[in-house]
């Protein structure tokens, strides 16, 4: 058994149909990496020497072993992402610790001191949630607007997301298609800020000038996220739409169905997983949404008064970071890590939750090509 | 089969010289059977359809007339525009959007391709069974009353039971019965609210001739219906199909001719490039075909 153990490691580095003599050139490279990575470390002076003694080695085993060297590097880049990803979460967890320590969980509910019994009491709108001058830190405004920026994008981005996809996919002829599709997924890449100007900008000044004199608010934040995730609802939605086999419509359109019908009674509950998938992830994204959301409401860190009041403004958990980070003391620092932590669990589920449906629904039409 | 007489009366007029002569032209050939009497009345009548896709010329001039509550096999090697011609005669073609379609096709002497055709009627009347089974993500139940639900023949659910007008019972009739057409009643009767997508590939396919049968039709287009299955789910559909030709008009698309030669009462063969060269009785042309190349092609020289 023991013997075996060098035998798979060689097996997992060199590949099962190795050249004799790679192994030397694939140890050397390796060992070059790694002596880089500890000079780095120790004298990061002689960090570029090494890296480049590295990268001759590997173009000397590229030209004689190519073979084992790609596959050398494609463990490396492999294990470098994954480690790195590993270590950012490490880090974020471990310097949003001292101030869960430090403030338990009155960072996530009330701040301390004001704790309220019962939930007859409505929530202290009116105290004060977030003045670092005082050591006063609760998040609660901020997931609370977080969760009302999130729901009226759901409510934007879903309806609309929903039948977009389904014009693209079912209704639009191949020529349009071909043009609605690329044009939607590069609205997905204009960057946000350019969203929330727009929003600030013309939306906000629209809505002051004809329905309220309130200045920026939820609502428009919430449309503008929703418009934001839009682009990625309607494309993940459509591809989940297209992939409904078309045997299945013609089943239907067969039978005497309308084409109304066959979307409504089989395209849609067929690719409800898919669909529900691409608005969980459009969401998910649009709650990590930081400029947009910091360019239309900046300011605020209270409770929305009355809760629901969507014409009310306070920082998301992004902004709140975006917009705190420049001027904050330490001990504030420590509680925006707490942000990111929230951040990072919530949009981390989103995205499972996302892919988990995904594949239910590739289960569920297995068999059917 | 039923037409003997008609059948020996051409056999006198012209049977060796065109049989035997391999430099026949195809105007000779179709002369042949083009004036050929089927029994029965003719179900659709189909005249000098062309199909194009794009710049492919698909189907090539075909006429000929379905006789109603009969078999028609169409034959031919892949690529010869059958399966084209089958999707014609509910206007399924319609759904690719690159086909072209000239020609018309008339439906107990009604016209199909006209402008202001009723489709949801023409594919009530002529129903359709594919390639391979495609039941709806659905249980047996709803899959079965599927179409006479889009119809409004049944209504169901929450509104219609508040509007007092629920058809729960006609609906368990109608399952019942189509499924018992099907010759799946006995096998699913203890799970109509099972998914469809849990039955065998062969039950899947008589279901989804139930789910055709349910909404009434009175032509039945099959698309190698038994391709995808087994030998012993290919007999069940054999014999269901020869079952539904006593009170339906069938029309079936097969690559396998000893298939047509056992269930068809009469066989058009298409061969490469869209055409139809020959179409009789099956007897006739798995015994004696007019053509040269119909008789390469059954005997397996060709295609």
């Amino acid at each position: 058994m023991l013997e075996r153990v060098p035998a798979t490691a060689r097996k997992t580095i060199l590949g099962d149909d190795s050249e004799d003599g790679s192994l030397l050139v694939v140890a050397i490279a390796g060992l070059t990496l790694v002596a880089t990575i500890l000079t780095f470390l120790f004298t990061p002076a002689y960090a570029l020497p090494m890296l480049a003694v590295f990268v001759a080695v590997t173009a000397v085993g590229w030209v004689t072993y190519q073979a084992e060297i790609a596959r050398l590097l494609t463990l490396v880049a492999t294990v470098s992402t994954v480690l790195t990803v590993g270590f950012i979460t490490a880090f974020l967890f471990s310097s949003a610790f001292p101030a869960f320590v430090e403030h338990g969980l009155g960072l996530l509910i009330i701040p301390e001191g004001q704790w309220f019994f019962g939930l007859d009491a409505v929530l202290p709108v009116d105290e004060s949630y977030w003045n670092p001058s005082n050591d006063v830190y609760s998040l609660l405004p901020m997931m609370w607007a977080t969760v009302i920026v999130t729901v009226i994008a759901i409510a934007v981005a879903g309806p609309l997301g929903l039948f977009g996809a389904l014009f693209i996919s079912e209704v639009a002829s191949d020529r349009m298609r071909e043009f609605i599709k690329p044009g939607v997924e590069i609205l997905a890449g204009i960057p946000s800020i350019v969203y929330g100007f727009i929003g600030f900008q013309v939306l906000n000044g629209f809505i002051q000038t004809s329905f309220l004199d309130e200045g920026a608010s939820f609502l428009i934040a919430g449309i503008v996220v929703g418009i934001m995730a839009l682009p990625t609802v309607v494309s993940v939605g459509e591809d989940s739409l297209s992939s409904v086999p078309s045997s299945m419509k013609d089943g239907s359109v067969a039978i005497g169905a309308t084409q109304w019908q066959t979307m409504k009674s089989i395209s849609i509950p067929a690719a409800f997983s898919g669909i529900s998938a691409a608005i969980i992830l459009g969401i998910g994204r649009a709650v990590g949404e930081t400029m947009a959301v910091a360019a239309i409401m900046a300011a605020g860190v209270g409770l929305a008064n009355p809760l629901f009041d969507v014409f009310d403004a306070s920082a998301t958990l992004t902004s709140l970071i975006a917009t705190q980070y420049g001027s904050a003391s330490e001990s504030t620092i420590d509680v925006l890590f707490v942000a990111g932590v929230i951040l990072f669990v919530i949009v981390g589920t989103m995205s499972v939750a996302s892919q988990y449906i995904e594949q239910q629904m590739k289960k569920k039409l297995k068999g059917q090509q | 089969m039923s037409n003997t007489a008609a059948d020996t009366e051409i056999d006198m007029d012209t049977d060796t010289e065109t049989t035997t002569t391999t430099g026949e032209s195809q105007e000779e050939v179709k002369a042949e059977w083009t004036d050929y009497d089927f029994a029965g009345q003719p179900k659709l009548s189909v005249e000098n359809l062309n199909v194009w896709y794009g710049d492919d010329h698909a189907l090539k001039d075909v006429s000929m007339d379905i006789p109603e509550e009969s078999v028609t096999a169409l034959i031919g090697p892949s690529g010869c525009g059958k399966s084209t011609y089958l999707r014609c005669l509910n206007r399924m073609n319609d759904r690719i959007k690159v086909a072209n379609i000239d020609g018309s096709v008339e439906l107990d002497g009604m016209e199909i391709y006209d402008t202001n055709t009723n489709l949801v009627e023409l594919r009530k009347r002529v129903g359709m069974v594919f390639q391979a089974p495609n039941p709806f993500p659905k249980s047996i139940r709803d899959n079965i009353s599927y179409g006479p639900r889009k119809h409004g023949d049944i209504n169901k659910g929450f509104l219609a039971r508040l509007l007092g007008q629920d058809d729960s019972d006609e609906e368990a009739e109608l399952v019942e019965r189509a499924l018992k057409q099907a010759a799946l009643w006995d096998e699913v009767s203890d799970r109509l609210d099972a998914n469809a997508l849990g039955l065998s590939g062969g039950q899947q396919q008589r279901l989804c001739i139930a789910r055709c049968l349910a909404t009434d039709p009175e032509v039945i287009l099959m698309d190698e219906p038994a391709s995808a299955l087994d030998p012993i789910a290919t007999a069940k559909i054999e014999d269901l199909i020869e079952d539904l030709a006593k009170d339906y008009t069938v029309v079936v698309v097969t690559h396998s001719m000893q298939q047509a030669a056992r269930i068809s009462d009469q066989t058009a063969v298409f061969l490469t490039g869209g055409e139809l060269v020959e179409y009789d009785d099956t007897d006739k042309i798995f015994e004696n075909p007019e053509s040269q190349r119909v008789e390469d092609y059954i005997t397996g020289k060709f295609g």
